[in-house]
């Protein structure tokens, strides 16, 4: 039956707003409840009436006739004619009828009421929840005993009376205020009176309360997967655990089922979520698609939890079909960037002095092909301890130590570091003592320690292998130890004084500061690469006497550092305003401990002499810092490492940014950097040209409706630009679309070179239906991550 | 109760005129009329004599300040009925109560308020309108009441 | 030029000697909290009931952005920032001398896929260093407060 007109809005308690609208107000007036008529009685269980006529007759009937207004406790009717039965337990009203609740409002030609529970039942209804801002008709409207509300051949919309933009339309619609959610079966969602979609059974919010219910759907055309529309929808089992079932059709790939199920307990939490695409119809490729005709999964498993207060404990598991799986099925840019799945069983108790933990841990590389020295180790277990003791006095003594096994299963053949080819187990004691005082004056950290390392190893049979020389490893040591001191001194003098500046005073302070460290060289050329990999230079690295992070390598140092910084702190509050900083390292004998890294020192006097020349400089780069919080808006930062011996600037970077209380904000970013600055990674992952990038993103809430988002990230040395994104997100009262394209370069792993990058082209398209979609979907955090400071509005 | 139609009439009053052509008599001041468990207080009750000599009518009227009030006990069982009115008309064979202006009824949990309130004492039926119809007061008046579900308290 | 050894000249006195500290998730599992600690005692303060003013620790929030370019795996560089809103009370009086301020500092570390194991470490490094900067600031800021004759107040 189509279903009934609505009423005009003056009958739904409707108040459009005048100039008194909320800035923020996206709605043009709201739902607002009438005061009673009549007061209630005193006694609960007392019905109080008014009416132009009443008769108490046979029977113990009472009749009242025109304009019947009756009131119990916070349930208000009012009808043409009431007939209460003897009992006094029932109504019957005729003629038109309004029945009301706190919130809730439905006018109809009759019906009945029960006067000792809460059940009625209206006929030809129309009616208004107005704290959901929503409303709708049924032929029949029931409150049922427990609360709820039924209705038969009904329509519920969250959109202004008279507006019919969606209109979600079922053959029974029950309505659970407590719980916050309404579910349908037999529903229309009709767009202007169009029926668009169909779903045999719904389950949709009505407040914002629950994560629950229809979930928007996604429709998305890219490159790989033609037209994509994913239907998400949502189940509220129970108070602490709910679950999504997302179905997902790609014309170019098939239809995927995906799922994803959560569970609260305690301190206890977890999520198991997965998809599943039988036989892959290959994409844009199609038949030479690498993956055409397989079956395309993506599974994942996290459980947070918590012993005690200190003994807490966290489970990953993640696995995918194969290493293109998100690139091809990522369902928003966040996800396609993913580039790892870990799979991790770690337990951690946090002591005062002792942090233990006992952790096994791994990763699938979403790359294919994946290259063998991509994979990482796995650390089946690891088992560390650590731990810290102070006295008042300054000293204090620190205690490190672990013990993992690393294996991984590749094809050694294919490798080209001998260090990466063997598997093993490595146990390292690292106790330190040092000395530490903070006077306000300043600080004197003297402290030394002294890395013990044993493994047990068993190196990889190189026969085939065509980079390095046969039998490279053979008479390598397989149990080798190595013993490394660590020697630093750290000190600084904090001055200050009181200025005036720019109309306002400050507490300016000039801070100098000097460091020490000697490591001694140790051969570790023979020693396994498990975790270790070189630094690039940073301000922190001066202070620091480590050139590598990880175990694997101690790199020798004797070096010197110097340098002062100074802060303008607000008088009053003590606030940071500007901060500025320069140091520089100076060196005094060369290094010699690398990462064995034969694409980076083949006898480093030849071959790629970059990161031999950082081996042999006297000096490190001098590197500048400045951060200026200008005002509550504006703020900049900058960088700088110029390399003082050759007189070249090594980097810089440029930031300035804005930020406007209404959420709307600019970033602008300049990076340049010299190739090979940043030592880290195989080959394929080192920049092969210098990073000179222009870097513009905003957000710009242009009123309460409506909000775009950008970026553009400009590569000068390839004149290309790396990345476009642009999202639109469009916010009316009862419905918001949000819009997001990207256009990216695809570097397929190979930074190295720019021949094999190809650029793609992405677009997302969601609904909003507000009111039936809860906030639960995954919002696409790509835009959080690509534009700093810039938070997603909540629909 | 039912016996009240046979019980003897008591009439106290401060003055008393007796018209006997129209066979009415009159009493002023403080009137109080008792009939069995029927009690009537007024300010001045003009009883009407039927042709067979019996009560027909009884009109009570009040002053401004005090409403005529007229009680009675319907059954052993049911607890007391209570009525006001500006002006009370009793009709003693029809048992018929009518309560004009300010009328006010309490029957068992129930009370009614209105312009007009009619009630009959042995089919406990009430009646009542907002506008007095029947002496074409102003319309648009409204009865007001206050009902007790069953189980309540009569 | 004016400078001073700090603390040694007349008008930036010591920091206050005690200080009560509140802290939004106080669980072991969070660094800022033991940082902080670990820094005010090394600076000589002492957290104690005596103290004139409250710093009440709101919920550490990191967040991580890419600087330049996502792209599909190379060495990127990503940037974490810590912001933990705070504020002072004065004890005697619950007076509020600073209201949600915040504290923010700011580090990057560079990272690429070949290197996954190193990358959980060094960002559990850096979160550490954040925490420390983001509690020296905090510290500079009691210094100023502690200066502050608003603190005085008995």
């Amino acid at each position: 039956a189509p279903p009934l007109p609505s009423l005009p809005a003056d009958q739904l308690d409707w108040h459009a707003w005048g100039d008194d609208r909320p800035s923020n107000e996206l709605c043009s007036g709201y739902y607002l409840m009438p005061d009673y008529e009549l007061e209630a009685a005193s006694d609960p269980a007392q019905v109080r009436g008014q009416s132009d006529d009443a008769g108490y007759g046979q029977g113990g009937i009472t009749t009242l006739t025109g304009n019947v207004v009756l009131r119990q406790q916070d349930q208000q009717l009012q009808a043409r004619q009431a007939t209460l039965n003897e009992a006094r337990d029932r109504v019957a009203l005729e003629g038109p009828i309004t029945y009301r609740q706190p919130n809730v409002l439905v006018r109809g030609e009759q019906g009945s009421v029960s006067l000792n529970s809460d059940a009625a039942e209206i006929e030809g209804a129309h009616y208004v929840f107005h704290s959901s801002h929503a409303r709708g008709d049924a032929s029949r409207v029931e409150r049922l005993a427990d609360g709820r509300y039924r209705m038969r051949n009904a329509t519920f919309t969250t959109c202004d009376p008279q507006s019919s933009l969606w209109k979600l339309q079922g053959n029974e619609i029950v309505i659970n205020r407590e719980e916050g959610y309404g579910t349908a079966s037999g529903t229309r969602l009709r767009l202007y009176d169009v029926p668009v979609f169909y779903w045999p059974w719904l389950r949709f919010p009505i407040d914002d309360r629950r994560l629950s219910g229809l979930l928007y759907p996604t429709v998305g055309f890219n490159s790989d997967n033609g037209f994509d529309y994913a239907q998400p929808i949502y189940l509220n089992l129970a108070p602490n655990y709910d679950a999504t079932i997302v179905p997902r059709y790609m014309s170019d790939r098939g239809v995927m089922l995906g799922g994803q199920f959560r569970y609260l307990f305690g301190t206890d939490r977890g999520q198991v979520e997965g998809n599943y695409l039988p036989s892959d119809e290959g994409g844009s490729d199609g038949r030479n698609d690498d993956f055409y005709d397989e079956d395309r999964w993506f599974f994942n498993y996290m459980h947070d939890g918590r012993f005690s207060d200190r003994l807490t404990y966290s489970l990953r598991y993640g696995a995918a079909s194969d290493g293109d799986y998100f690139d091809d099925f990522g369902a928003n840019f966040d996800e396609q960037n993913r580039d790892n799945l870990e799979r991790l069983a770690n337990l951690d108790y946090r002591g005062d002095v002792w942090h233990l933990q006992a952790r096994a841990r791994g990763y699938q590389v979403m790359d294919y092909p994946v290259s063998p020295n991509d994979k990482p180790f796995y650390e089946l277990p690891s088992l560390s301890a650590d731990a810290r003791w102070t006295q008042s006095s300054g000293t204090y003594q620190e205690w490190n130590s672990s013990a993992t096994y690393f294996y991984r299963d590749i094809d050694e053949s294919r490798l080209n570091n001998p260090t990466e080819t063997a598997t093993g187990a490595r146990l390292n004691i690292a106790p330190a003592i040092g000395f530490r005082r903070d006077p306000s004056w300043g600080f004197f950290e003297p402290r030394a320690q002294l890395f013990l390392t044993q493994y047990d190893l068993s190196w990889a049979n190189l026969s085939g292998n065509d980079y390095v020389a046969p039998g490279a490893t053979d008479d390598w040591d397989e149990s080798p130890h190595r013993t490394i001191p660590v020697y630093s001194i750290d000190s600084g003098l904090i001055f200050e004084r009181r200025t005036s500046l720019f109309g306002s005073r400050w507490r300016q302070t000039l801070e100098p500061r000097l460091y020490y460290a000697y490591v001694p060289y140790r051969d570790q050329s023979q020693l396994p690469q498990f975790d270790t990999a070189l630094q690039a230079p940073s301000y922190a690295q001066l202070w620091s006497p480590f050139r590598f992070n990880g175990i694997d390598r101690i790199g020798d140092v004797n070096k010197i550092s110097y340098g002062v910084s100074s802060r303008f702190l607000d008088d009053a509050t003590g606030h940071q305003r500007f901060t500025a900083s320069v140091g520089q390292s100076r060196f005094f004998d060369d290094r010699r401990v690398t990462d064995d890294d034969p694409t980076k020192y083949d006898e480093y006097q030849n071959v790629n002499s970059r990161y031999g020349y950082d081996l042999v400089r006297d000096y490190s780069p001098a590197i500048g810092q400045l951060e200026w919080q200008i005002n509550d808006r504006w703020s900049t930062r900058y960088a700088l490492f110029y390399d003082t011996e050759n007189g070249a600037t090594e980097r810089n970077e440029t930031y300035v940014s804005y930020r406007h209380p209404s959420g709307s904000l600019l970033n602008l970013g300049y990076r340049w950097q010299r190739e090979g600055f940043d030592p880290s990674g195989d080959e394929e992952d080192r920049l092969g040209y210098n990073r000179n990038e222009y870097d513009v993103s905003f957000a710009w809430r242009m009123n309460a409706s409506m909000s775009l988002v950008g970026r553009y990230l400009y590569d000068q040395t390839n004149s290309r630009s790396l990345e476009t994104l642009a999202g639109v997100q469009f916010n009316d009262c009862c419905y918001g679309i949000e819009i997001a394209w990207r256009e990216y370069v695809d570097d397929d792993d190979t930074l190295n070179t720019i021949r094999d990058d190809e650029t793609k082209r992405g677009l997302f398209l969601r609904f909003i239906f507000k009111g039936l979609g809860g906030v639960g979907q995954n919002p696409d955090t790509y835009f959080e991550q690509a534009v700093p400071g810039y938070q997603r509005a909540r629909f | 109760l039912e016996s009240d139609a046979q019980q003897p009439i008591h009439i106290s009053a401060d003055q008393l005129t007796i018209d006997d052509q129209a066979g009415t008599a009159v009493y002023t001041g403080t009137v109080h009329v008792e009939q069995g468990s029927l009690k009537l207080d007024a300010q001045r009750v003009e009883l009407q004599r039927g042709a067979s000599g019996g009560l027909s009518t009884m009109r009570a009227t009040g002053t401004s300040g005090q409403r005529a009030y007229i009680e009675q006990q319907p059954s052993p069982q049911e607890s007391l009925v209570r009525g006001w009115g500006d002006t009370l008309i009793y009709h003693a064979g029809e048992r018929r109560v009518e309560m004009l202006g300010n009328a006010e009824l309490h029957r068992g949990g129930d009370t009614f308020t209105g312009a007009y309130v009619e009630y009959f004492l042995d089919s406990r039926q009430v009646n009542a309108r907002g506008g007095q119809q029947s002496q074409g007061g102003e319309a648009g008046g409204r009865v007001n009441m206050t009902l007790t579900p069953e189980g309540g308290s009569n | 030029c004016g400078f001073q050894l700090r603390g040694t000249g007349n008008d930036s006195g010591p920091i206050m000697q005690h200080l009560l500290l509140q802290v939004a998730d106080d669980t072991p599992q969070n660094e800022l909290a033991r940082e902080l600690r670990r820094r005010l005692e090394s600076a000589g303060v002492s957290i104690d009931p005596s103290a004139r003013l409250q710093l009440n620790l709101g919920a550490a929030n990191y967040s991580e952005n890419q600087l330049g370019y996502g792209g599909s795996g190379g060495n990127q560089e990503r940037e974490l920032i810590l912001r933990v809103p705070y504020s002072v009370q004065r004890v005697f009086d619950g007076a509020y001398l600073v209201d949600q301020q915040y504290v923010e500092s700011r580090g990057s570390y560079s990272t690429s896929t070949s290197q996954l194991l190193q990358r959980d470490d060094e960002r559990t490094q850096l979160r550490l260093r954040l925490a420390g900067d983001a509690a020296q600031q905090l510290i500079e800021r009691m210094r100023a407060l502690s200066a502050s004759p608003l603190a005085e107040q008995q």
